[in-house]
């Protein structure tokens, strides 16, 4: 499907342009450097700056890479604003390891933790699944299990992601590069060029290939 | 829950039995002559009135903590009391142009609600950037305004109105002589706050957490809060215009709930209007003579809530704020 939305200006800066991006069914990355604008757009088509031509039909699940932690226990996070019973979260809880904490309280838990409850949710609710820089605050063995469950879900949800883990693309179906507030690439993962991504990044990247997969390593 | 029934069932009872006129037990359930009268007329709309005012000011205050994301909130410490107040007191002025006294008694709920809308708009706009503490300082200055022009009309109405009831009664509350009719009305505004926040405890939640997770919901968060503060307005403008301003009943009945039960909406909001009622009716029978002498009730509700304020602070409860 084709979204389209109108610019995001923060008093005089435009933090987003104008923009129409193509959005496949499977995983759809955005990356690209801090201050691009892959926050916003996410925000944007959660629809939470109501700066979209049409609203986007599909429920929702929306994992934020900032949010407050009150003090009341797992099981109610999981069911804030839902009008689902318990049993249609079990299966991704256990996918992603967080069944035995339902009845902690969310406050105490870590920071990689609280993401997974997060994550957990969105994907139990959404057909569109939108992940604000999921993979931050996760231990490796979880953003595997992330991983695991994006591959389980590929035919079935459709996902945004924003990242900054490069070894995403190869995982994904579509990749948007974002720059100062623009799409400056939109297309098949394997077409990605490394020369892309070095004039997004402004830095020397080498792309490096493993079998059928491949990954980004900047030359630090 | 249970615990909170019992405790609201006793105090029910000390309501009843203890205040400027002792009535003795043997009398409560076969009243005759003086005691029925003040049973009937006085003792027990009074009670009621207590009890509800306490669950509507718990709830409100379990509404705001969770929907500003703020432990300290409640109606009093938001500044929402005060400007109520303000708008009872500036109605007395009425007096002035030779409306009836009975005419202002209608009139000052409605103006208290304004002002009382206004100055939590006020503390809101104050606070709002400012982390935790912005809110609470906001809150104090905003109340502290109102407080004082209090003072000032006050000053200036008691000499040519004393029928005007005095300063310690808008700052600090003073439930008595409650009639019935007033007990419907905040029977009805009871009702909507407890209906609404049982229809909406889930969404109450998702808006503690993260406004894009609400919008994903769509649901516009910040529409959601107005329009919880305008009900809470409404209900406290109406509470304060009658028995002045009742403070800290917000604060310390949703932080015992949530030490016992849950901090989730689901809970907090029905246990905390049972426990609010029932320290609120027990407030109201200390403030109303059975120590001996009148106090205001704002006084002993402060000195309950100062050990829960304190303990929150020194936990650091306050500081659990945004998580990245």
């Amino acid at each position: 499907m084709l979204i389209q939305g109108f610019k995001v200006k923060r008093g005089e800066r435009v933090i987003l342009e104008d923009f129409g991006i193509e959005v496949v069914r499977g995983v759809n990355l955005v990356i690209g450097p801090n201050g691009s604008g892959k926050t916003t757009l996410l925000r944007s088509i959660v629809g939470a700056l109501g700066n979209l031509r049409s609203r986007v039909p599909e429920s929702k699940g929306y994992v934020p890479s900032e949010f407050f932690s009150p003090e009341m226990k797992v099981v109610d996070v999981l069911l804030s604003g839902s009008r689902r019973n318990l049993e249609e979260y079990y299966r991704f809880a256990e996918l992603l390891g967080v069944q035995h904490m339902l009845d902690r309280t969310f406050s105490a838990l870590s920071t990689g933790e609280k993401k997974l409850v997060l994550i957990v949710k969105a994907l139990s609710e959404g057909d569109l699944v939108i992940m604000d820089e999921p993979m931050s605050g996760l231990d490796v063995r979880n953003q595997k299990r992330v991983l695991d469950s994006l591959t389980e879900l590929k035919g079935l949800k459709t996902f945004m992601i924003s990242t900054h883990e490069l070894y995403m693309v190869s995982r994904s179906d579509w990749v948007i590069v974002m720059k100062a507030g623009r799409t400056i690439y939109q297309g098949e993962p394997r077409n990605l060029h490394e020369r892309v991504l070095e004039e997004t990044y402004g830095t020397k990247i080498k792309r490096v290939d493993l079998g059928d997969r491949w990954t980004f390593i900047p030359d630090l | 829950m249970k615990f909170s029934l019992v405790l609201l069932a006793v105090s029910f009872l000390l309501g009843i039995i203890f205040g400027e006129v002792y009535i003795p037990p043997q009398y409560l359930f076969f009243p005759r002559g003086v005691y029925l009268e003040i049973l009937l007329y006085i003792r027990l709309p009074t009670v009621f009135a207590s009890a509800m005012i306490g669950a509507i000011l718990a709830v409100s205050g379990a509404v705001m903590q969770l929907l500003l994301r703020n432990p300290l909130m409640d109606p009093y410490v938001s500044g929402t009391a005060s400007g109520g107040a303000f708008g009872a007191v500036l109605t007395y002025f009425l007096l002035a142009f030779n409306l009836p006294f009975s005419w202002i008694i209608y009139i000052s709920p409605v103006i208290a609600f304004l002002f009382a809308l206004l100055s939590t708009v006020l503390t809101l706009l104050i606070g709002r950037r400012t982390g935790v503490y912005g809110l609470v300082i906001g809150g104090v200055v905003v109340s502290y305004i109102f407080s004082s022009l209090i003072t000032v009309m006050l000053t200036f109405l008691e000499i040519r109105y004393p029928q005007v009831p005095p300063l310690y009664f808008w700052l600090l509350g003073d439930v008595e002589l409650v009639g019935w009719e007033n007990d419907a009305i905040l029977l009805v505004l009871l009702i909507l706050l407890l209906g609404l926040g049982t229809y909406t405890a889930r969404l109450i939640d998702l808006a503690s957490i993260s406004d894009d997770m609400t919008f994903s919901k769509d649901v516009n968060p910040n529409n959601f809060r107005l329009l919880w503060i305008g009900l809470m307005s409404i209900a406290v403008g109406f509470i304060v215009s009658l028995v002045g301003v009742v403070g800290f009943v917000g604060i310390i009945v949703p932080h015992i709930v949530r030490r016992f039960h849950s901090g989730s909406a689901t809970r907090l909001i029905p246990e905390s209007s049972v426990l609010g009622a029932a320290i609120t009716v027990l407030s109201e029978v200390i403030s109303n003579g059975a120590l001996g002498v009148k106090i205001p009730i704002t006084a002993i509700t402060a000195l309950i809530a100062a050990p829960i304020i304190i303990y929150v602070l020194v936990r650091g409860v306050a500081n659990s704020g945004i998580q990245g």
